[in-house]
């Protein structure tokens, strides 16, 4: 049984070209427009790993990495930030927030598959 | 720049005083040729990049005679206050616009932009397809076909089990032939034989009837005998000449029959190396087509990896739509927060031009934005994965 991934973008293709690289790599993958949507999805949905975008609006990035760190269901998904922001400042807050990965866009494919590979084995 | 900001301020909550206030159109300025030149340094969409930065440029302009006459306005008498309520209007109504304009644009791209990824998507599809399809393809290597004759022996033999069936069928005729040949030419000799004594009894009853007609009429009945002896001989004769000519016309028969078998015999040997030879030739010739469509299949593969590479080039930098997305936000939110100064909202930022502007570089969300809002020098950042 295949592995999924919660794709977190408020981009609708940015969330296409990780789909599409994480099922080519034979990943599920279950799609998300932002935080709180997210949050929402994982009532039902039970990925084995998140990736996620900072800037969304409604419920950001890092108030979702917080929010998931914070329950103890979820708590031991693995998430990557999958972002433009590349400010140590902001790293240091996901880091803190419980990100295992941050990947800086614009990205390859490749990278992000070999990222998720590593965290989800 | 910073010589060229007016200095005075308002505290927060009130309505700012225009006269020194352009610096709100000039963070704009600063923030739409920020993202215009960020955005033609992606190469994405740079008529419209083009477009925002003039746009940026006008906001940059735009209030500068109000500027100057305020500078002026230190060394002489201030502008009429009626021309800047006139110019606080314009700016009312024309920035909801550009920012109208500005969203318009951001959604369009999105859309097309989404769209493009959405059939480069299906183009990748179709060629994993493809791939995949191929991918099952044979390797012929050397030595191949004997050994894939090697491994068919068995069934190049079953093939060739009719055909020896065949040949031993042939020889069996053949000899039938040799033996009927052999018996035709006993029944010639036969025939002839039959003529031989068919002569004899006709002369002999030829004498006997002379010998009849010599003795007179006592004899007369022996001559009657002597006449049907030689109608018997005469009839054996014309009997056995017709045997003796059907029984050639079978013999011509048969030798022309011998003739066509022995002109087609073969060995059995010669059989297995002519069948074991076009068998070859026929999987060579199979194998060598089989080779082509693997070179071809190869070759396909090979050029659809080169694309799928390139599309993941298509697809990392389908993501300055992303990118320009979030510069267009920037400048949007931007321009609803100066429309809300212009319309008299209190914002602690509009204290001044440095207070105006920082709060709008720290809303940015990219590296490319800060270094641009500084004039410095733009970044050609790698992507890079960090683990924690």
């Amino acid at each position: 049984m295949s592995k999924t991934i919660m794709v977190v973008d408020d981009s609708g293709s940015f969330r296409t070209v990780a789909k599409l690289a994480l099922q080519k790599a034979g990943y599920a993958v279950v799609e998300a427009v932002d935080g709180q949507d997210a949050a929402e999805k994982l009532n039902t949905a039970r990925p084995n790993l998140i990736v996620c975008d900072v800037n969304m609006p409604r419920m950001d990035g890092l108030s979702f990495a917080r929010h998931v760190k914070a329950s103890p269901v979820h708590k031991f998904i693995p998430m990557i930030m999958l972002t433009t922001e590349s400010q140590e400042s902001k790293k240091a807050e996901g880091k803190a927030a419980g990100v295992r990965a941050w990947i800086t866009k614009p990205f390859q494919p490749s990278q992000l598959v070999d990222a998720v590979a590593r965290l989800c084995p | 720049m910073s010589s060229d900001m007016p200095s005075a301020s308002a505290p927060a909550g009130q309505r700012p005083n225009w006269v020194d206030a352009t610096w709100p159109a000039r963070g704009l300025a600063v923030a739409g040729v920020a993202i215009g030149a960020t955005a033609l340094h992606f190469g994405g969409l740079p008529a419209f990049s083009a477009v925002l930065a003039l746009a940026a440029f006008v906001a940059w302009w735009w209030p500068r005679p109000a500027a100057r006459n305020a500078q002026a306005g230190s060394e002489g008498p201030s502008p009429p206050p009626a021309m800047l309520a006139h110019e606080s209007e314009i700016i009312r109504q024309v920035v909801p616009v550009w920012k109208r304009n500005v969203e318009a644009a951001r959604a369009h791209s999105e859309r097309s932009m989404e769209g493009l990824i959405a059939n480069f998507a299906s183009v990748n599809t179709h060629l994993e397809q493809a791939m995949g399809g191929s991918a099952g393809s044979p390797a012929l290597e050397v030595g191949a076909i004997d050994r894939l004759i090697g491994n068919h022996k068995p069934l190049l033999d079953d093939l060739m089990s009719a055909t020896r069936r065949s040949v031993r069928l042939k020889d069996e005729m053949l000899e039938g032939l040799m033996t009927i040949a052999s018996s035709l030419d006993d029944l010639v000799t036969l025939s002839k034989e039959v003529q031989t004594i068919s002569r004899a009894t006709h002369l002999l009853a030829l004498n006997a009837s002379v010998e009849a007609t010599r003795a007179g009429d006592a004899n007369g009945g022996f001559n009657v005998v002597a006449q049907e002896v030689r109608a018997l001989a005469a009839q054996s004769r014309q009997a056995g000449a017709a045997i003796g000519k059907r029984v050639m016309h079978m013999q011509e028969r048969v030798s022309a029959l011998k003739l066509h078998v022995r002109r087609e015999d073969t060995s059995q040997d010669e059989i297995s190396l002519q069948a074991e030879e076009s068998a070859r030739a026929m999987i060579s010739s199979v194998l060598r087509s089989v080779s082509e469509v693997t070179r071809t299949s190869r070759a396909i593969r090979s050029a659809s990896r080169q694309v799928q590479s390139e599309l993941e080039n298509i697809f990392m930098g389908l993501q300055s739509q992303d990118r320009l997305s979030q510069m267009l936000t920037a400048v949007t939110d931007d321009m609803a927060r100066f429309d809300s100064v212009t319309n008299g909202e209190p914002d602690p930022s509009a204290r001044s031009a440095r207070e105006w502007l920082d709060r709008l570089e720290a809303s940015y969300t990219m590296e490319e934005l800060r270094s641009s809002h500084h004039d410095t020098v733009a970044i050609d950042r790698q992507a890079a994965v960090e683990f924690f």
